[in-house]
């Protein structure tokens, strides 16, 4: 198991990014957040045509006026199998914290598995917390929309997947983001 | 020359049944109006026509030229130049408007659909920075900013927005015969005259166009050969522009009493 430890100073800012492309791997991110003015953004993307890919993150808010984005986004085909658990804790005193996490996972095989539980423990009032997952197929409106426009269901969906990882990849730092672009034309 | 033809068109959507017997004959550069109530089939007919997955053909059948829809895929009734302005256009993240027509275009141009730009351009080679030019223009005439060129496609955008990028893809995509289902709604005044200019311009280069819609409104800026009301999945009636007028300003009860 990898584990990722990050702490985020008053008025910082920082980004934790997280790739999974394939191979058997747990991944645990840990942020605490217990000075003012904290912000950090969690990204996971993934994807992958087999192995399993296990992540946990836990994000922390202690101090005040602190903000939180925990977004897993990633496509499964094959028989790739990615499960996730994500806590949000706003403790006591964290007012005006501001957090949310999402995910969604596309599975493009019948055999690709993707499992969520996200979850948020709030203890103070003054806050804003949401969280969200969707997991499933490509969607049949937006493959009838791209039809209309001559697409085929391959390449329809083909164009969906590469316009929702395109979409997030744009919110990697550039490092990472040209380690994700150039690991997914291998693919 | 293509004409659409749709003989005793019966669908079912869930299996309930929503058209009963539409008979439509569409020859090629003529513009036909589809009036009617809600729920009266107007676009299960247009969704029916690009083979929507959900709408069944029990029963007839329908062709453009000599081509059979009715037992054609959606992408390729597409590629023979037959297009749909959806009402409800999704929207699709990480893929620009500029990106879809510039990959479609290369699809209609491989399928040898010969008419507008994709016939000159066979000759003369693939003349892409020129499509991307005239993208520009489109959307400059629908008075959109560039922006939504670069932005992913209908995320976040209005429904008046949403309906100008439909119009802007029917324009540059080399379009035979467009079905326009419910552009009016969610547009300003003056958002439905620059749409209606486009689509006044499609019918100038010979398309062949089904107008689906509720009100007169739009027929105010673009001309139209005839108007049909659908009632119950069937066409009850068909005449001029003086019927959709007469509907304005008296409604369709008149005319769906007919029918009982």
């Amino acid at each position: 198991m990898q584990v990722i430890n990050v702490h985020v100073g008053a008025d910082e800012s920082r980004v934790v990014p997280i790739v999974w492309l394939g191979g058997d791997r747990h991944i645990k991110a840990r942020v605490v957040m217990n000075e003012r003015g904290g912000s950090v953004k969690v990204l996971c993307l993934f994807f992958a045509r087999k192995g399993t890919f296990k992540l946990e993150t836990e994000v922390i808010h202690e101090a005040p006026d602190t903000f939180s984005r925990t977004i897993v986004k990633g496509v499964l085909d094959g028989n790739a199998v990615a499960n996730y658990e994500g806590l949000v804790t706003i403790k006591k005193g964290a007012k005006n914290a501001d957090a949310d996490l999402n995910e969604r996972a596309i599975l493009l095989s019948p055999t690709a598995r993707a499992g969520a539980i996200p979850r948020l423990e709030v203890l103070e009032n003054e806050v804003k917390a949401g969280h969200g997952a969707t997991v499933g197929k490509v969607g049949e409106d937006e493959l009838f929309y791209l039809a209309t426009r001559g697409f085929a269901r391959a390449e329809a969906k083909r164009l969906i997947v590469r316009g929702f990882l395109e979409a997030f990849i744009e919110e990697f730092p550039a490092k990472e983001a040209k380690e994700i672009r150039s690991a997914l034309l291998k693919l | 020359m293509s004409t659409l033809t749709i003989k005793n068109l019966h669908v079912t959507l869930e299996g309930k049944p929503i058209l009963n017997g539409v008979n439509l004959t569409l020859p090629q550069g003529k513009t036909h109006v589809i009036m009617g109530p809600n729920g009266s089939g107007k676009s299960t007919l247009g969704n029916t026509i690009l083979r929507h997955p959900q709408c069944a053909i029990a029963k007839g059948s329908i062709t453009f030229g000599t081509k059979k829809l009715s037992s054609m895929k959606t992408d390729e009734i597409a590629r023979a130049g037959v297009l749909l302005a959806l009402q409800h256009p999704q929207a699709v993240s990480g893929v620009t408007v500029t990106n879809l027509l510039t990959i479609a275009m290369r699809k209609f141009c491989a399928d040898g659909v010969g008419i507008g730009t994709c016939g000159r351009r066979k000759s003369k080679g693939f003349k892409m920075a020129h499509f991307r030019e005239q993208i520009k223009d489109t959307a400059k005439a629908l008075h959109m900013p560039d922006e939504f060129l670069s932005r992913s496609l209908n995320e976040g955008f209005s429904g008046g927005e949403k309906k100008k990028m439909e119009i802007l893809q029917l324009s540059l995509l080399p379009a035979k015969c467009v079905i326009i289902d419910e552009i009016d709604s969610g547009l300003d005044i003056d958002a439905l005259k620059l749409v209606a200019k486009q689509i006044s311009k499609l019918r100038a280069h010979g398309v062949s166009i089904i107008i689906i819609t509720h009100y007169n409104r739009i027929l105010r800026w673009i001309q139209a050969d005839k108007v049909h009301i659908l009632h119950k999945g069937r066409i009850i009636k068909s005449g001029t522009d003086a019927l959709a007028k007469d509907i304005e300003k008296n409604g369709y009860s008149e005319y769906i009493k007919e029918t009982v």
